[in-house]
C-alpha cells in the first residue's frame, strides 16, 4: 500500500476510533446519568408509597376526612411521580405494575368511603374486604416500587459499569492506535528514509550503489528502487561508454569505408584503419594533422570546397575519381557536420566509400536491363512496370507501339491515363488484390475501332527484399482469336447439341467412373429423364437396379474397349420400347479408353415389322412343314405339273379327331406335341416328293402328285390311318399313352378331269373330310 | 414406600458415601413437583422445555392437575416434593398443615380470575347480578374472588343464588343456561367467553384481588433437599428472563400446552407478572384470605389464626436469588 494511502487510512482509522470512542463513552455517561436519574425517581416513588402505606393504616383506624384528603393528595403525587398512568415503550416492567395498581387505587378507597356508616355486618365484612385490599394493594405499591428502584439500581451499575470498562478501553485503543502509528512511520518513512541516505552519501562520494532496492510497494520503495535503477545504470553508461568506444573503433575499422572526423581547423582527430591502408601510413602519423598536409596539395584542390562548405554547416555528398598506382577508383564521400546543440559546427565527419565495384555492377545491370527490354519488346504482349501509385515505370515496345508513345513519355502516365475508362475499370480490382500481394490475372473486353477485342491481364507483385509490395508486373495478351476461336467451338457444339437433342436416338457418354457425361434430349422424351440434370451422375442412380444389372456387365467390357451392342425392353411414360443399345469406347491417342458413347435406338417398329414377316412365313414353325402359304403355292404348281402331264393328282386333306379335347384337356403344350408328332408319322408315311402342309391347327394336307388311279390315295390315306391310330410316347393324365385318330378326306383330279382351281380342289377335300368325320372318324372318304 | 421413606433411605445413602468418600448419587435423584394447569405455571413450562432444570443438574418429574387445591393435595399426601397453588388455597392449607412453606411465587395477577357471564340472563354489569345463579368452585381462590368483588360492589352474598361445581364443569353448564355466570381462573375463563360468543360478557374487575400462585414445600422437604429447591428456583429465575427476552417462544410454549391460539396466548401473558418473587404483599393477601376463611366458615380457628410470615421460608430465595426479595423480609 502506497504510504499516502497508508497515512489517509491510518488518519482515517484513527479518527474514527476516537469519534468512535468518545461517542460511546459520552452515551455510557449519558446512560449513567439517565440510570441514576431514573433511580432517584423510584427512590422518590418508594418513599411516596411508604407514606401512602402509612395514611392508608391511618385511615383504616380513623376514617377520618381530613386523612383522606391526605391520601388521596399523596396519591396524586405519586401518580405524577409515576409519569402519569400511561406506560411508555422501555419502562421498567415494576414500573408498568406500579403505574397499574396505583391506577386501580382511587377506586378502591373512594368505595371504602362510601362503605355505610351504619354499622351493619354487611358493612362491617365490605369495610373490612376493602380496607384488606387497599393495604394488600398499597402494600403491592411499595413491593413494586421497591423493585422498580432495585432494577434501576441494577441498571445503573451496570451503566456505570459499562461507562469505566468503555472508558478504560477507549484509553486503551487510542493508546493502541498511536502505538500503531509510531511503529508505521517508524519502519514505514524513518527506516527506508535512513537507507536510501545512507545510498546517496555512497553514490556521492564515488561508490556506485549496487545493494539490492526496497520490496516496499510504497513511494519510498518506489524512491528506493528509482534510485537503484538509476545508479545501476550510471554504472552500466560508464561500462558501456568505454565498451562503445571499443566497438565503435571496432567497427569502423571494419567498416569498408574511409571514416574520420576533422575539425573546424581542417585537422585529423580520428581516422579508421581504412582511412590509415587508404593513405599507407599509420594513425598516429594523421593525427592532429591538417587534410592538406595529409593528402597533397592536388588532391586537397579537389576536395576543400566540400570540405569548407561542410565545416560551413552544409552537408556535402560527392563522388571522385581517384587514381593510384595506375588504378582507378570512384570514391562517394560524405562531409557530415558535426553540429552542437546551438547549431554550432564542432568538426566534420568525413565518410568515403569505394563504390567501384557499384558502378561495374550498375553497368552490368544496365546492360541486363536493356537485354530484358529487348526480351520484354518482343513478346507479342503489353508488358508493364508501375509502382504502388501505378505511375508507369517500364513499358515495352509492345505498349509504345500500341499507343504510340515514346518511352519518355510512357513513364509520365499512369495506367489509369494511359488505357481508355472502360478497360481500367475492368482493371481495378486486381490492382488492389496484386498491392495486397497476390498474383491475379482476369480476362477483359473493350471494343476497340468497332471490334470486340479481348485481353487477358496478368498482374504480378513487385516486392522489394523485405518482400513489402512495391509496385506490380502487368502483362496483357490479346486473346480475342483465342475467345473467337472457343466461341465458334462452343456453337460448335451447341450445333451438335441441337441435332443430338433432336436425333430419335439416345446418345449419351460415360466416363470411366461410370458418370454419365452427356445426354441428349430423347433421355427426357423417351424416359421422362431431366437430361440437362443427368450429367455428372452415375448411371447407376439414373435407371433403375434392374437395368443396371442387365447394362453392367456390357459398360464395363466397352470401358475396357470392347464395342458392345445389344438389345433390351424399357417401359417409361407408359410406352414399352424395344431398344438397341451400342456401346463404343472412346479411346484416345494413346489407346487408352476414356469413357463410353451410348447409342440407343428405339427398335420397336422394327421388331414388329420382323414379327410380321415371321407371321408370314412359309414354313410353319411348329411341325417344320410348309405352311398355307407354301401350300398355295405347291398346289397351283402342282396341278400346273398335272394339267401339264397328264398326270392324276390328290389332294388329301387331314384332321386329328377330337383335337379340341386334347386341347382342353392336356394343354396346348401336349397338343402341340400331339401336333408335332402327327406331322411326323404323316411325313413317314408318304414319299418324298409328295408335300405334306399344316394349314391352321390340327388341319393338314396332302398332296399326292403321279397319281394314277384314286385307290391309290385311298391305300396311302389307309396306311395314315393305321399309322396314326398307333399309341404315341406322349402320356395322358392317367400315365397312359396317348392315342389320335384322324379323318381324312381325298379329292382326287383325274388326268382327264376338266381343269380345276386349286381353291375347288381344296374345297371338295375339305367336303370330303366333313363326310370322314361324319361317317364316324378315323376313316377315309372320297369325294 | 412412601416418598418420605425414600427420602430417608436416600439421606442414609448419602451420609453412608459421604463417610465412604464415595460421590453421593443421591443428588441425581429425581424432583417430583405438581403443577396446576394454565397459564401461572408458564415459568415452569419453559424451565422445562428449554433444559433449565437439566442446566441446574435437576431431574424434575412434574405432575399435571387441574387446579392448585389438587396439586396441594398431591403434596399433603406426601406423593411430590414441591406444589404449586394459588395463595388462597395455602391460607386455606395453613389451618391443616403447619408445616407448608412457600419458598417463592411464580406468578402474579389481578386478571387470572374472571367473573364471566351470559348476556341472555340479562347481565351487563355488577348490578344485574342480583338473583342470577353464579357458579363457582368452592374453597378456592375463585370463591375468594366472587365474594370480594360481591363486596366490593355492595352485593350481599344471598343476593345471589350461589353454586359450586368442578372448575371442568362450569363451562358447559354455563354455556346451556343453567346458571347465569361463573367466576372462574385462566384459562377455563377464556374458554368459557370463547364458547359462549357474543352471548358472553367479562365482567368489569377493581383489581379486588391480586392472585399469587405459590411455589410450596414441607420444612421437611427444605431440610432434606434445600440444594435442590434452590436450583430449582434459579432455574425459575432463569426461565423469568427467558420469558422477558423472548416472549414469542414463551407464546408458543403456552399455545401447545394450553391447546390456545396466539391471540389467546399472547392475551394471558399479558395478563401475568412472571416473576420468581417473594413479596410483602403476598403476606397482606394471606392475612385477609385466613380472616376470610375463618369469617366465611371454610376453616376453624381455636381462636387464633396461622402467622402468615410463618408460611414463607425466604430463605431458599435469598440464596438463589436476593434481589428477588422484599427488604422487609
Amino acid at each position: 500500500m502506497k504510504i499516502r494511502n497508508l497515512m489517509f487510512a491510518a488518519m482515517v482509522v484513527s479518527v474514527t476510533v476516537g469519534l468512535a470512542a468518545t461517542l460511546a463513552v459520552l452515551n455510557a455517561g449519558q446512560e449513567e446519568s439517565r440510570t441514576t436519574a431514573v433511580r432517584s425517581r423510584a427512590q422518590q416513588a418508594s418513599h411516596e408509597v411508604s407514606a401512602l402505606l402509612v395514611l392508608t393504616q391511618e385511615y383504616a383506624r380513623h376514617a377520618e376526612p381530613r386523612a383522606a384528603e391526605q391520601w388521596h393528595a399523596r396519591h396524586a403525587t405519586i401518580l405524577s411521580a409515576l409519569g402519569g398512568t400511561k406506560p411508555q415503550v422501555d419502562d421498567d416492567p415494576a414500573l408498568v405494575e406500579l403505574r397499574d395498581v396505583s391506577a386501580s387505587l382511587p377506586e378502591l378507597f373512594t368505595t371504602l368511603e362510601k362503605v355505610p356508616k351504619i354499622d351493619t355486618p354487611f358493612n362491617e365484612r365490605r369495610k373490612e374486604v376493602l380496607l384488606d385490599q387497599l393495604l394488600t394493594s398499597t402494600q403491592a405499591m411499595s413491593d413494586y416500587a421497591y423493585q422498580w428502584y432495585q432494577n434501576a439500581n441494577a441498571t445503573r451499575r451496570a451503566a456505570n459499569d459499562r461507562f469505566q470498562v468503555l472508558a478504560f478501553a477507549t484509553l486503551t485503543v487510542l493508546l493502541l492506535v498511536l502505538l500503531a502509528l509510531i511503529f508505521l512511520v517508524n519502519f514505514r518513512v524513518l527506516v527506508p528514509l535512513w537507507q536510501l541516505e545512507q545510498a546517496t552519501t555512497a553514490v556521492g562520494q564515488g561508490n556506485a550503489y549496487m545493494g539490492g532496492g526496497s520490496d516496499a510497494q510504497d513511494e519510498l520503495g518506489d524512491l528506493s528502487r528509482s534510485f537503484e535503477q538509476m545508479t545501476r545504470k550510471l554504472a552500466r553508461s560508464s561500462l558501456q561508454i568505454q565498451e562503445s568506444e571499443k566497438r565503435l573503433r571496432l567497427i569502423t575499422d571494419n567498416m569498408p569505408g574511409l571514416i574520420a572526423y576533422i575539425d573546424t581547423t581542417q585537422r585529423y582527430q580520428f581516422v579508421n584503419a581504412h582511412f590509415h591502408a587508404f593513405l599507407g601510413d599509420n594513425a598516429s602519423v594523421f593525427l592532429g594533422k591538417t587534410v592538406a598536409e595529409c593528402v597533397g596539395p592536388s588532391n586537397y584542390a579537389v576536395l576543400q570546397p566540400y570540405l569548407e562548405a561542410a565545416l560551413a554547416g552544409e552537408r556535402q555528398h560527392y563522388e571522385r575519381l581517384n587514381t593510384s598506382d595506375g588504378e582507378s577508383q570512384t570514391l562517394l564521400v560524405d562531409y557530415i557536420p558535426d553540429l552542437d546543440a546551438h547549431g554550432t559546427v564542432l568538426g566534420v565527419f568525413a565518410l568515403a566509400v569505394d563504390i567501384s565495384e557499384l558502378k561495374t555492377v550498375q553497368h552490368a545491370y544496365a546492360q541486363g536491363e536493356a537485354r530484358l527490354r529487348a526480351i520484354t519488346d518482343h513478346i507479342p504482349a503489353l508488358v508493364g512496370h508501375f509502382d504502388r501509385e501505378e505511375r508507369c515505370l517500364f513499358a515495352n515496345a509492345t505498349v509504345l507501339k500500341a499507343f504510340g508513345k515514346t518511352a519518355q513519355e510512357a513513364h509520365q502516365l499512369t495506367l489509369k491515363s494511359g488505357i481508355d475508362a472502360d478497360s481500367y475499370a475492368q482493371h481495378v480490382p486486381y490492382i488492389r488484390r496484386v498491392l495486397a500481394g497476390e498474383t491475379c490475372n482476369f480476362e477483359g473486353h473493350v471494343v476497340r475501332n468497332g471490334r470486340d477485342t479481348y485481353f487477358q491481364a496478368n498482374l504480378v507483385p513487385d516486392r522489394n527484399p523485405e518482400g513489402d509490395v512495391q509496385g506490380f508486373y502487368l502483362m496483357t495478351f490479346d486473346v480475342s482469336k483465342v475467345r473467337s476461336a472457343e466461341q465458334a467451338r462452343k456453337r460448335s457444339e451447341d450445333r451438335l447439341r441441337k441435332i443430338a437433342d433432336n436425333l430419335p436416338v439416345l446418345i449419351s457418354y460415360i466416363d470411366q467412373d461410370e458418370r454419365i457425361q452427356f445426354a441428349n434430349r430423347t433421355y427426357e422424351t423417351w424416359l421422362g429423364k431431366d437430361y440437362e440434370a443427368m450429367p455428372g451422375k452415375k448411371i447407376q442412380d439414373i435407371i433403375s437396379t434392374e437395368q443396371y444389372q442387365l447394362r453392367k456387365g456390357y459398360l464395363q467390357r466397352a470401358l475396357q474397349g470392347e464395342h458392345i451392342e445389344f438389345d433390351a425392353t424399357t417401359t417409361a411414360l407408359g410406352i414399352t420400347r424395344e431398344l438397341n443399345t451400342s456401346y463404343l469406347p472412346d479411346v484416345d491417342a494413346d489407346g487408352k479408353v476414356l469413357g463410353v458413347y451410348t447409342l440407343t435406338l428405339d427398335v420397336t417398329a422394327l421388331k414388329a415389322y420382323e414379327a410380321q414377316l415371321k407371321a408370314q412365313a412359309r414354313v410353319d414353325t411348329l411341325t417344320g412343314l410348309p405352311n398355307r402359304l407354301q401350300f398355295n403355292e405347291k398346289i397351283a404348281e402342282a396341278l400346273e405339273r398335272a394339267q401339264r402331264s397328264k398326270q392324276g393328282l390328290a389332294l388329301m386333306f387331314l384332321d386329328i379327331d377330337r383335337f379340341k379335347s386334347i386341347n382342353d384337356t392336356l394343354g396346348h403344350a401336349m397338343g402341340d406335341a400331339v401336333l408335332k408328332e402327327f406331322s411326323k408319322r404323316l411325313q413317314a408315311h408318304v414319299r418324298q416328293v409328295d408335300l405334306v402342309a399344316r394349314l391352321a391347327g390340327d388341319e393338314f394336307v396332302v398332296i399326292l402328285e403321279a397319281v394314277r388311279h384314286r385307290d391309290e390315295a385311298i391305300v396311302v390315306a389307309r396306311k395314315i390311318l393305321q399309322a396314326v391310330a398307333q399309341p404315341q410316347d406322349l402320356k395322358d393324365l392317367q400315365g397312359q399313352p396317348i392315342t389320335a385318330t384322324t379323318s381324312i378326306g381325298i379329292a382326287y383330279q383325274g388326268s382327264d378331269d376338266a381343269d380345276t382351281t386349286p381353291k375347288a380342289l381344296l374345297a371338295r377335300a375339305d367336303e370330303a373330310l366333313y363326310a370322314a368325320k361324319g361317317a364316324g372318324r378315323n376313316t377315309v372318304h372320297l369325294a | 414406600m412412601t416418598r418420605k421413606r425414600f427420602a430417608l433411605l436416600r439421606l442414609t445413602l448419602a451420609c453412608v458415601c459421604a463417610l465412604l468418600g464415595v460421590s453421593s448419587a443421591a443428588t441425581a435423584a429425581p424432583l417430583h413437583l405438581a403443577v396446576s394447569s394454565g397459564p401461572v405455571s408458564l415459568l415452569i413450562y419453559v424451565a422445562e422445555s428449554q433444559g433449565l432444570f437439566q442446566q441446574q443438574g435437576l431431574d424434575v418429574v412434574h405432575t399435571e392437575c387441574y387446579s392448585g387445591r389438587a396439586c396441594l393435595k398431591l403434596l399433603t399426601e406426601d406423593t411430590v416434593d414441591l406444589a404449586t397453588s394459588a395463595d388462597l388455597v395455602l391460607a386455606l392449607g395453613s389451618f391443616v398443615r403447619k408445616d407448608l412453606a412457600i419458598i417463592g411465587t411464580v406468578s402474579a395477577s389481578s386478571h387470572q380470575i374472571k367473573l364471566v357471564a351470559r348476556r341472555s340472563a340479562g347481565i351487563t354489569g355488577p348490578e344485574q347480578m342480583r338473583g342470577k345463579r353464579v357458579a363457582t368452585v368452592q374453597g378456592t381462590s375463585a370463591q375468594y374472588f366472587l365474594d370480594s368483588w360481591l363486596l366490593f360492589h355492595g352485593i350481599e352474598n344471598q343476593a345471589i343464588r350461589p353454586l359450586f361445581l368442578r372448575p371442568d364443569n362450569l363451562g358447559a353448564v354455563l354455556q346451556n343456561g343453567d346458571i347465569d355466570a361463573i367466576a372462574i381462573w385462566e384459562p377455563l375463563a377464556g374458554n368459557a367467553l370463547k364458547a359462549l360468543g357474543d352471548d358472553g360478557l367479562a365482567l368489569p374487575n377493581p383489581r379486588i384481588y391480586t392472585q399469587h400462585f405459590a411455589l410450596v414445600t414441607t420444612r421437611a422437604d427444605i431440610s432434606t433437599r434445600r440444594s435442590d429447591f434452590v436450583k430449582l428456583l434459579r432455574a425459575l429465575v432463569r426461565a423469568q428472563q427467558l420469558v422477558r427476552e423472548q416472549p414469542h417462544i414463551a407464546a408458543q410454549l403456552l399455545m401447545r400446552r394450553l391447546n390456545i391460539d396466539a391471540a389467546a396466548a399472547l392475551a394471558l401473558m399479558k395478563e401475568q407478572d412472571y416473576r420468581v418473587r417473594l413479596d410483602q404483599s403476598l403476606i397482606s393477601t394471606l392475612s385477609g384470605e385466613l380472616r376470610w376463611a375463618v369469617r366465611e366458615g371454610h376453616a376453624k380457628s381455636d381462636g387464633e389464626l396461622p402467622n402468615p410470615l410463618r408460611m414463607v421460608d425466604s430463605t431458599l430465595l435469598r440464596e438463589a436469588s436476593p434481589s428477588s426479595l422484599d427488604p422487609v423480609k
